[in-house]
């Protein structure tokens, strides 16, 4: 058993750590926000409060007999505090300059990165005074970790979501996404950036998916030997990890000639669907043949044929897998530039529209034209100022983000439906 | 029974009471001769009890009954096998017909991960589908259904269908209220006899089982067993079982494999009494295997 004296100075300890942790973490988090926010002086002050808590530490370690950390976990996370302490109180401007939008050079990369580190060896060092048993501590600083390995994605999702948000709402209003830009009454929108991008989403998927899925399925279910399934994987996977500017390039040169000769919606939609076929094919393939064999061979002793097997038990018990797989691909799609800036898009082009009012109420034609998208304009905004300002390009950011969103949501849906029929 | 004029009632008029015939039958894997020149007749409404050691070719002597074989890359067979006097390795026969009428439950219990309802009516619907493809189309599948009072197009017709095998594998009053949850959160032993009442909707002549019971607990492998003497009556059934006691409760006939051989084939109680064979009779008390 511990004194009642030493539980005290041990909860000192943990407090004391994880504040200082926070604190650091916090700061960094401040320099990516704000670089230059925090002056040289401050710095210093907190690799001195570093140093000495590392120096209370070093006394208290040796003061309690009952209670002795792992001795390895407690040198390594106190040479690295030391490390930060001893950096920020004597160097606290070095590091590699990191410059921020308006070109001022103000924040310390290494900086940045030390203090993140600190953080971490902060609240492991906390964690060594936390219980008796080491392997409890073991245990608890695992939790604590994948906890950090869950809020730190998570963190910078947010960070991005919500630094758009606020960037972009204050130019969303109904006329910025509900109608087009007019340079000469002074007028943004993106409407028909919304609109293309929706039309290239659309089309890139409708071809790519019944391609992707049906490859999967005579991958798994009727091609038998292997040695075609590990190529096409193998070709799959090189493909997906090709530039996108190089699919653009090869719509410049094989596609647009043979379609108008000038940029085309189709094009566009034909190339994204490329893009997206082999993440098809390569998740597709994949959650078939994690469809267990017995439901093959149930299906088939009953009599049922194997297209019907593959239609009525292998297909729907693997679509959730399926459209996990179709959205992160639509994800990549919606905001790529580079392909679709040489084979599909102009700037200020009306949306594309395939309703009429006369009959047959439908009509192609907007295939063969060119469209604006939300990525392009991004980028033409940002490159060259043409149709807005700085806002504008947030603005269509988070326009663009939230259609994504919305194709998420709807795949979430249809996935959680099958999922909820599928139960096992 | 593959081509239209067989039905039910004309091949029970066959004074021929054999359901099953295999003669000389070989099967391969690869280079593995895992059934080696097995010739032996299953008797109409009986049960047979197929036992040996593992590893001695049980599974694949019953899996080329229904062709199931067929799905294994490398795996030959040769030799005959009769269902009803149709030999099942001819060319023009159709293998879903074939596998409708010779039912299959698998060792561990394989229900699709679909409703109670969809489970059962799994192989009815599959069915109707294949026979819309075919030249004679509908008009047939009235005498497919022995009722033959509705096309099973009608959904009422497939609510009795699935009804009557649910309570003919004794399952109806458990799952009554569920029919349409998930037959994936039944329990091991409801999910056996959901298969059993599975295969049972396809109207099948004979019911070739598995170590149907062998992932069961007792009670649950009990219930299967009697279901099993209660399906006696009407079908055919040939399960293997790794369980003398078992094999030795619920069959009429046992035949006894040995490193794909078949050593001895009798009355149950005549091969658990007096076994023709020293090796049976080895095996038997335990002493090889
Ligand atoms: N799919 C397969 N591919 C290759 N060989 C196989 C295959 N299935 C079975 N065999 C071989 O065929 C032989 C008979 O196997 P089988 O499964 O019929 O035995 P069994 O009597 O059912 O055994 P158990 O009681 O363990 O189920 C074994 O030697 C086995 O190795
Ligand atoms: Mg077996």
């Amino acid at each position: 058993m511990i004194s009642a004296r030493e539980k005290a100075i041990r909860y000192i300890m943990i407090v004391l750590w994880l504040v200082l942790a926070v604190v650091s973490l916090l700061i960094s988090g401040w320099l990516v926000v704000e670089p230059g926010a925090i002056s040289s002086e401050a710095i210093s002050a907190f690799g001195g409060i570093l140093l000495a808590g590392v120096g209370i530490t070093i006394i208290v370690f040796n003061l309690g007999d009952n209670y002795q950390p792992p001795i390895s976990h407690f040198l390594i996370s106190i040479l690295l505090l030391l490390l930060g302490g001893v950096v920020f109180l004597f160097f606290p401007d070095q590091g590699v300059a990191l410059p921020n939008l308006e070109g001022d050079i103000t924040a310390k990369l290494a900086n940045l990165l030390l203090f993140l580190l600190v953080g971490f060896a902060g609240i492991w060092a906390g964690l060594l005074f936390f219980r008796e048993n080491p392997a409890q501590n073991r245990e608890l600083a695992v939790k604590y970790f994948t906890w950090l390995s869950v809020l730190i994605p998570l963190g910078v999702l947010v960070f991005f979501v919500s630094y758009t948000i606020i960037e972009g709402s204050s130019v969303i209003n109904w006329q910025f996404i509900s109608s087009s830009t007019n340079l000469m009454m002074g007028k943004v929108g993106i409407f028909p950036a919304i609109m293309g991008t929706f039309s290239l989403i659309i089309g890139a998927t409708v071809l790519a998916v019944p391609l992707g899925v049906g490859a999967a399925v005579f991958l798994t279910e009727y091609a038998k030997r292997t040695w075609i399934r590990q190529a096409v994987g193998v070709t799959a996977d090189c493909l997906w990890s090709t530039p996108s500017i190089v699919f653009g390039l090869f719509g410049y040169v094989f596609l647009v000639p043979r379609i108008t000769g000038h940029s085309t919606l189709l094009a566009g939609q034909i190339i994204l669907a490329a893009m997206l076929l082999p993440l098809t094919i390569a998740t597709s393939t994949e959650a078939l043949s994690s469809v267990p064999d017995e439901f093959r061979s149930g299906s088939l002793a009953l009599g049922a044929s194997r297209w019907w097997t593959i239609r009525k038990v292998i297909l729907p018990s693997s679509v959730p897998s399926i459209i996990t797989g179709i959205l992160l691909g639509i994800g990549r799609i919606a905001g790529e530039t580079a392909p679709i800036m040489l084979i599909a898009v102009a700037s200020n082009t009306s949306a594309p529209s395939f309703l009429t009012s006369s009959f047959p109420y439908f009509q192609l034609g907007s295939l063969f034209r060119e469209v604006d998208a939300l990525p392009y304009r991004m980028y033409s905004i940002y490159k060259a100022g043409v149709g807005g300002s700085i806002d504008e390009a947030w603005g269509t950011a988070l326009v663009l983000i939230v259609l994504v969103l919305m194709f998420y949501g709807l795949g979430i849906t249809v996935r959680s439906y099958y999922r909820r029929r599928r139960g096992w | 029974m593959f081509n239209d004029q067989g039905n039910k009632e004309g091949i029970l008029d066959l004074p021929n009471q054999t359901a099953v015939e295999i003669r000389n039958l070989d099967v391969y894997y690869g280079e593995e001769n895992a059934i080696e020149d097995v010739s032996l007749d299953i008797l109409r409404k009986k049960v047979t009890a197929l036992i040996g050691p593992s590893g001695c070719g049980k599974s694949t002597l019953l899996r080329s009954i229904n062709r199931m074989n067929d799905l294994i890359d490398g795996a030959k067979v040769e030799g005959i096998v009769k269902v009803d006097g149709n030999n099942v390795y001819s060319k023009g026969l159709q293998v879903s017909r074939l596998r409708q009428k010779v039912g299959q439950v698998f060792q561990k219990p394989n229900p699709f991960p679909k409703s109670v309802y969809d489970n059962v009516a799994f192989g009815p619907r599959a069915y109707k589908h294949h026979l819309r493809k075919e030249k004679g189309g509908l008009s047939s599948l009235t005498s497919f259904f022995e009722s033959g009072e509705k096309s099973p197009i009608d959904g009422r017709h497939m609510d009795k269908v699935v009804k009557d095998s649910l309570e003919q594998a004794a399952l109806l009053d458990e799952v009554e209220d569920k029919l349409h949850k998930s037959a994936m959160d039944l329990s091991g032993g409801q999910q056996q006899r959901l298969c059993i009442a599975r295969c049972l909707a396809t109207k099948p002549e004979i019911i070739l089982m598995d170590e149907p019971t062998s992932s069961l607990d007792p009670i649950s492998a009990g219930r299967i067993e009697d279901l099993i003497e209660d399906l006696s009556t009407d079908y055919t059934v040939l399960i293997v079982t790794h369980n003398m006691q078992q094999a030795a409760r619920i069959s009429d006939k046992t035949a006894l494999l040995w490193l794909g051989e078949l050593v001895e084939m009798s009355e149950t109680e005549e091969l658990f009494e007096n076994p023709e064979k020293e090796l049976t009779e080895k095996y038997i008390t335990g002493r090889v295997g």
